[in-house]
């Protein structure tokens, strides 16, 4: 389609966020290459969960979104996830008249395959529509998705809560089926909101090896963190926000030297 | 043979009509049931769509010749067509809104519809036979059972279960369920939820349809017809509790049954037997008897 340079899998520039009359967002500019780890750190209502959110079109914005090179900022939002995004918000969105498998099963795939391939492949979760066991991925750079069967393997706890319903499940568990049921859906670019918050920190140690695990598979990763030793060892980038600004950024290589800034600034 | 005063062929002839009636308002507010669910619409303009059910297929037979199981077949799918047009250009742009908007709106549409055909065909009942394989009565021994009625209950009790089997054993009806939960996130995950929404409309208001043409033999068919069963639907909902819908199956065959034991033994609490009950609910359980507590 174009030349040989693979453009960046996530792209933000000039994106501005509402809620309502209130602006968020005030001119966010981030850009992940594929397959790296980025931490979105800062304080609660710096404006990290809304930059998801606008990358999802879940709140009123303005500026560019590209995804693997493609213009997404005028999709509709049911449109986007197809662009191969994969989406786990910070109340983690489990469903409560769904079972654990359910909840599983219920993401469309949306594994774009190859990365570059822009578009739809002809795979639009419309109603009623939407593919199972996620087997597709069609062998591009991006991580194909998961069979329930591997899904199973990676995470043998929600194996055995199948039929309980979501929310009966432990909040460890919880979070282990948010980030299962996009794992499923072939996406290869994933937006994680708050994923150790409120975990005993067995669990956390075990997200933490799951990230490792999902970056060696080659997955895009941005996660928003309050977490900061969470997020040290694991994320390549940093993009420190305040009042819905990107005020500092710096590769990990930097991260000793900045230790000390960051702990003030991410203090509450 | 006589049970508690009554000859037993008559007061089994009176609970077969409760039946009828259960069975009308369990598929109506099964409809009414899932469009809240999912809209958070509430939808008043039911009983106009199941009114055009029944007078469709009135018009079928009356302009086209159309025979009573064609009509089943093609007058919800026209009700249905109809509801999602009305979704796309009218109510798409009332949600976010207060409830009373869409209650507003609907009303309105009910109004419209009754009153368009009011002024083309009065109001006096307009006669729609049975087919003739089903115009014809068995005798039971301790009653008289009137083919069609059977039919009547057979066909509303397999739309019920045939929605409640989507909605609770399909992938579509895990959409539907996990949308009327949190619908940003179902649409952040790729489901065309407008889509779907528009479809559970149609759905809604197209079995409403489906209950107006089964209806049509046994009730006087006519523009108002709608506006009669559709103030006991909502009495229904309200008891069954919104958004369940086992639920509003088992309230709406429950009340019928419950109406007919009324109309038999003190004829005159007749209509306000079920308003009664209504009022005993929301006083000692709001949600009603199978919703949720908030």
């Amino acid at each position: 389609m174009n030349t040989g340079t693979t453009p960046p899998a996530l792209q933000l520039s000039g994106l501005h966020a509402w809620y309502g009359e209130a602006q968020v967002l005030h001119g966010i500019d981030l850009e992940l290459a594929p397959g790296q780890v980025a931490a979105l750190l800062g304080r609660n209502g710096a404006g990290r969960t809304t930059t998801l959110r606008a990358i999802l079109g879940l709140v009123g914005r303005r500026g560019s979104i590209r995804i693997d090179g493609v213009e997404t900022s005028a999709c509709p939002t049911h449109r986007i996830a197809h662009h191969g995004i994969g989406y786990c918000p910070e109340e983690r969105g489990i469903f409560a008249s769904l079972d654990c498998e359910e909840n599983l099963l219920l993401p469309p795939a949306v594994g774009a395959g190859r990365r570059g391939r822009k578009g739809r492949n002809g795979r639009n979760g419309d109603a009623g529509r939407g593919r199972h066991d996620g087997s597709d991925g069609s062998g591009g750079s991006g991580p194909a998705g998961m069979s329930l069967d591997e899904i199973y393997a990676l995470f043998p706890n929600l194996r055995e809560r199948r039929a309980s319903p979501g929310t009966r499940l432990s909040g460890g568990e919880q979070q282990m089926l948010a980030i299962a049921r996009v794992l499923r859906t072939g996406a290869h670019i994933l937006l994680l909101d708050e994923i150790s918050e409120g975990l005993a920190p067995v669990i956390v140690q075990a997200l933490a090896r799951l990230i490792d695990t999902l970056k060696r598979k080659g997955y895009t990763i941005l996660m928003v963190e309050q977490n900061f030793r969470f997020a040290a060892p694991l994320a390549d980038r940093f993009f420190v926000m305040e009042q819905g600004r990107i005020v500092d950024r710096f590769e990990s290589g930097a991260l000793a030297s900045r230790a000390e800034t960051l702990a003030g600034m991410l203090a509450v | 043979m006589t049970l508690f005063g009554l000859p037993m062929a008559a007061l089994a002839g009176q609970l077969l009509l409760g039946v009828v009636n259960g069975a009308f308002y369990a598929t109506l507010s099964l409809g009414l049931a899932i469009i809240f669910g999912l809209l958070n619409v509430i939808n008043f303009a039911h009983g106009a769509f199941f009114m055009l059910g029944a007078m469709a297929a009135w018009m079928g037979q009356a302009y086209l010749g159309m025979g009573y199981w064609t009509a089943l077949l093609c007058v919800p799918l026209a009700v249905a067509a109809v509801g999602m047009l009305v979704e796309r250009l009218l109510l798409q742009r009332l949600y976010g809104l207060d409830h009373l908007y869409g209650l507003l709106l609907t009303l309105g549409l009910t109004l419209v519809m009754e009153g368009v055909l009011r002024s083309l065909y009065g109001v006096s009942g307009l006669p729609y036979s049975p087919p003739a394989s089903l115009a014809r009565a068995v005798d039971l021994g301790f009653m008289v059972l009137p083919l069609y009625r059977a039919w009547v209950i057979a066909a509303s009790l397999a739309a019920c279960l045939f929605t409640w089997a989507v909605i609770e054993k399909t992938r579509l009806g895990s959409y539907m369920r996990a949308a009327t939960e949190n619908t940003p996130l179902v649409r952040a995950f790729g489901v065309n939820v407008p889509m779907m929404i528009t479809l559970t409309y149609g759905f809604g208001v197209g079995l409403a349809g489906f209950a107006g043409v089964l209806a049509a033999p046994v009730m006087q068919v006519s523009p108002l017809m709608g506006q009669q069963i559709i103030v006991t639907v909502f009495a229904v909902v309200v008891i069954g509790g919104m958004g369940s819908i086992l639920g509003a199956i088992v309230t709406g065959l429950a009340l019928g049954l419950v109406e007919a034991m009324v109309k038999v033994y003190y004829p005159e609490a007749a209509n306000t037997a079920v308003f009664a009950i209504m009022a005993l609910v929301l006083l000692l359980r709001p949600a009603g008897l199978f919703g949720k507590e908030n």
